[in-house]
């Protein structure tokens, strides 16, 4: 795919999931997150429904469960439990045999949804009052370059800059002033560049880390605009806070909660759905 | 004394403060079941402990309109002079607030005791112990048992017996309560709690011109000479011991600090943390991950950075590692969440008891300009602190107390008073106000109190003690040799007596107010029989009390009381035999507060340390005011804490030895 046409695409989604995140962008982040899991675990049960083998599926799993039948039955007999093991674990295969294909199918959901997850739970915006470390990378040596830093209304810069030629870096301290979307601009050799800096209470897409086109910056970062190819600028990032999710009184990761919640629904969906897994 | 001796006793002593466990009441009397019938619920009473807030500045602001909140409360209620502690030091005096017992019954008589069999010293208020069990593998400690820390307070706290009867307590930050007493409300430790190294404070200073430091007596800190290479300066951050190792090493953490080429700023990497400063600009909180057993076991702790000078020399300093609220590595709170839950709403906070940095100031590895920010993020933090407790009040009992003013008294007295040795009067032009606006400060505290009074509310704002300007060092111990209670082995200044023929000396001084008969059957080498001791006393009260300060005439000791006429019951194995009350301007050197024998008898205090309320009672009072009248024209300490029980309707137990003080 296009560079382009896949920021372009990652755009669209970014939006149609910011759009479907917004009712709960001023309430805790359990509630959004959890909206979501519920959400995908329904769907990754109707698409394992329609992409996998469901006959063969169960017929696999009552083989199984005959076998410890016979387990049980013949419990004195070495020979046919030795036997029934053996014929479990090549079931077992069989069975994870037809999860593979609906497994990929349901892999690339998922990766879209934990990239825009990601970008919304992994971090969080300033909030008027703090600060945050902003590190520019640079393709070339920096004794001689000379690099400016603004900061539009809203922000304020708190330290000069502070030069590490050794990295090829420069890094400043920025200060959140007021919410809204502000902006950082980079001027190098009287080239401006300018990177959007969200200070909110509310739960928003933040990108900690902005470079030029790359298959990885676009495929995390979605909705992002590169930074131009023709600057000596490789990269801007910030060092965010970390969104806290707080499940009663246990701080979790947020991948945490997604997979448990997500697999929970699945799983006590699946019979409303008649769906083998 | 040297550098070394300071940091030796500071290690000594610090070693007793870690660890936690809550001594049980011991004299708990029965309480009238009748409270709890009375108490509906709808009873308040707000306590505002200032701690050092002095009646003679308190008026003459008052008097200059600064202190309009105070006025009122004055006007429309009470305001008098309180009767302080024997001496009037801040457990000695908060101890006798909280148990509304005398020194004799508590057991705090001074910041120190010693043990009588080896005259070594201790820290008064709290004791720690290791694991008593362990088993070593190689260079690894397996602990089979816990650790255990002891409050060494006797007596129950007033809030407990609240408790009983059934009334909701909040108590933030209390002096002497750590760690915090078994309470089922909250409850905050305050003075007395330790830092990460188990001292009241263990600062560092990284520098590239260590030699500045080199004839102060740095006390409390490590100045730690670094190397700048290309702009680059690695170092590491001393956290505590590993008592999971043999020897116990320290557990150090790496850090880094890049210097830019030009510009005054500094990004220190620590852990996964990055930080920019500002040359004269304090970090945020940083927490920092002390790793004891690699996966299984850590502690955590938490400081601020303060980049004070990035060229021609590199200064960087780094604060005393407190214990992390969000994290705690020992008690500070009841319950134990409340620090933590604390913490999420307002930001992190001191958690050590003494939060600012007055040894910093002392050595100036802090200068006068970065102290005060210091002391500032300090009274913010409280200020948040307190704001939130106050919003969060509903019922019973709130205590808040305020170090602040207690802390800048002692260490900016020389800012506002001309006669002493350290006076600058350019210095003190710029910063003399500082004071004054911490005072003004509490008076912003006590209008948001007043604004929560209601009709059940009894509000009651009150002080330890007051401050007396500390001009003069008095070496205590040098005046009983030169008198002949004390005969030495050798003419050096020695420390913890090491240089004391305790056969042929009578008496010795420990502490900053403590005088001790080395008594035949107590003490380990004690030479004066029991019946003596009396008699001895006396000669020595009256020889002291004739003390004349050679340069200035002026009376140095005011008044030596004897323990066993000033407390009701006295432990002689504890308390010391007399308290030295000293007169205005003058106070026991930090020599005499740990054994040793300098040659002069009094000398100038040349320190920042430059006021004081370790003096004789009467010359501290401290203050109470309350939107109640008082019947008892010369309340006392001892009489605010049965005074607290009655305004909830809860007979104050017999061991509590004062009178009421509020009119019915």
């Amino acid at each position: 795919m296009d560079n382009q046409l896949m920021y372009v695409a990652n755009l669209v989604i970014t939006r149609i999931f910011g759009a479907l995140l917004s009712p709960f962008s001023g309430l805790s982040p359990i509630w959004g997150l959890l909206a979501v899991s519920v959400v995908t675990g329904i769907v990754l049960v109707v698409i394992f429904k329609y992409t996998s083998n469901q006959a063969a599926i169960r017929k696999t799993k009552e083989k199984i469960s005959a076998y410890f039948l016979q387990i049980r039955l013949f419990k004195d007999d070495l020979g046919l439990m030795l036997d029934a093991q053996k014929r479990i674990l090549r079931t077992n295969l069989t069975y994870m045999k037809y999860s593979v294909v609906p497994m990929l199918i349901m892999l690339v959901p998922v990766v879209l949804i934990l990239i825009q997850l990601g970008i919304r739970y992994e971090n969080r915006p300033l909030r008027p009052g703090e600060s945050a470390v902003v590190k520019l990378k640079f393709g070339e040596p920096i004794e001689a370059l000379p690099v400016l830093v603004e900061a539009s209304d809203g922000i304020k810069l708190e330290t000069p800059l502070l030069r590490l030629p050794e990295d090829r870096e420069i890094d400043v301290r920025i200060g959140a002033l007021s919410e809204g979307e502000h902006h950082l601009v980079v001027v190098i050799d009287g080239q401006r560049i300018t990177t959007p800096v969200r200070v909110s209470n509310r739960i928003e897409c933040v990108y900690p880390e902005r470079e030029k086109y790359a298959f990885a910056g676009i495929l995390f970062a979605p909705g992002q605009k590169p930074l131009p190819q023709d600057s000596p600028l490789e990269s801007v990032s910030f060092i965010l806070p970390r969104r806290e999710l707080n499940v009663f009184g246990l701080s979790v990761h947020w991948l945490v909660f997604f997979f448990v919640v997500s697999v929970a629904a699945g799983y006590s969906l699946k019979g409303v759905f008649k769906v083998q897994v | 004394m040297t550098d070394m001796d300071r940091r030796e006793f500071l290690k000594l002593i610090g070693v007793g403060t870690v660890g936690a466990a809550v001594a049980p009441a011991a004299v708990a009397e029965a309480v009238g079941k009748s409270a709890k019938s009375f108490f509906t619920g709808s009873k308040k009473v707000i306590i505002l402990g200032i701690d050092g807030m002095d009646p003679v500045i308190l008026r003459k602001m008052m008097d200059e309109g600064r202190m309009p909140s105070f006025l009122k409360l004055a006007q429309d209620g009470s305001f008098s002079a309180l009767g302080s502690s024997v001496p009037p030091q801040s457990p000695v005096a908060w101890s006798d607030f909280i148990t509304g017992m005398d020194p004799g019954g508590h057991g705090i008589c001074d910041f120190i005791h010693r043990e009588p069999e080896n005259y070594l010293p201790f820290l008064s208020t709290s004791k720690a112990e290791g694991a008593k069990r362990t088993w070593t593998l190689g260079d690894w400690v397996i602990p089979l048992s816990g650790g255990e820390t002891t409050l060494l307070r006797k007596g129950r706290a007033f809030w407990q017996i609240l408790e009983e009867n059934g009334i909701p307590t909040n108590v933030i930050k209390m002096p002497a309560n750590f760690p915090p007493a078994e309470s089922s409300g909250r409850s905050l430790s305050g003075m007395g709690t330790p830092d990460m190294l188990g001292s009241y404070g263990t600062f560092t200073l990284y520098t590239t011109n260590p030699a500045k430091y080199e004839d102060k007596d740095v006390t409390g800190g490590r100045i730690v000479p670094v190397d700048v290479y290309r702009d680059t300066v690695t170092a590491q951050i001393e956290g505590p011991k590993n008592s999971f190792k043999k020897d116990e090493p320290t557990i150090a953490i790496d850090f880094t600090v890049h210097i830019d080429p030009e510009n005054p700023v500094a990004k220190i990497a620590v852990q996964d943390q990055e930080i920019l400063l500002n040359v004269g600009e304090f970090s945020e909180w940083i927490h920092l991950k002390f790793v004891a057993v690699p996966y299984l076991q850590s502690v955590s702790g938490m400081c601020r950075f303060y980049l004070k000078q990035a060229r021609p020399n590199f200064e960087f300093y780094v604060s005393p590692i407190n214990i992390d609220p969000l994290d705690p590595a020992l008690p500070i709170s009841t319950p134990d969440d409340y620090a933590a839950k604390l913490a999420r709403k307002i930001g992190c906070y001191y958690t050590q008891g003494f939060p600012e940095d007055t040894k910093a100031f002392s050595v100036d590895a802090l200068a006068v300009g970065d102290y005060l920010k210091q002391t500032a993020i300090v009274l913010r933090e409280r200020l948040a602190m307190y704001d939130l407790a106050v919003e969060e009040f509903k019922d019973g009992l709130l205590f808040f107390y305020f170090c602040s003013l207690d802390q800048n008294s002692h260490m900016l007295w020389w800012l506002i008073d001309p006669k002493h040795p350290i006076y600058e009067k350019e210095v003190a032009q710029k910063y003399e106000h500082v004071l004054y606006d911490i005072y003004a400060a509490m008076d912003k505290v006590l209008e948001k109190a007043l604004r929560k009074l209601d009709e059940n509310t009894t509000l009651i704002v009150m002080s330890d003690h007051g401050f007396a300007p500390f001009y003069r060092c008095f070496n205590l111990n040098t005046w009983l040799k030169d008198n002949g209670y004390v005969t030495l082995t050798n003419d050096e200044e020695g420390e913890f007596y090491s240089n004391v023929n305790w056969a042929k000396t009578r008496a010795y001084a420990l502490g900053l107010n403590g005088l001790y008969i080395n008594q035949r059957g107590r003490e380990g080498s004690g030479i004066v029989h029991p019946s003596e001791k009396d008699a001895l006393l006396d000669e020595i009260a009256r020889k002291l009390e004739e003390v004349r300060d050679p340069s200035t005439g002026e009376q140095v000791i005011f008044r030596v009381y004897k323990t066993k006429d000033a407390y009701h019951t006295a432990d002689e194995r504890l308390t010391p035999d007399a308290i030295i009350g000293y007169d205005r301007g003058y106070r026991a050197s930090w020599q005499t507060a740990i054994g040793s024998f300098p040659k002069e008898l009094i000398v100038n205090n040349d320190e920042r340390w430059s006021g004081d309320h370790c003096v004789a009672t009467e010359v501290v009072p401290g203050i109470l005011l309350s939107n109640k009248k008082l019947k008892n024209p010369n309340p006392r300490l001892l009489d605010l804490t049965p005074s607290i029980l009655l305004e909830f309707g809860i007979q104050p137990p017999e061991n509590m030895k004062g009178q009421p003080v509020f009119e019915t």
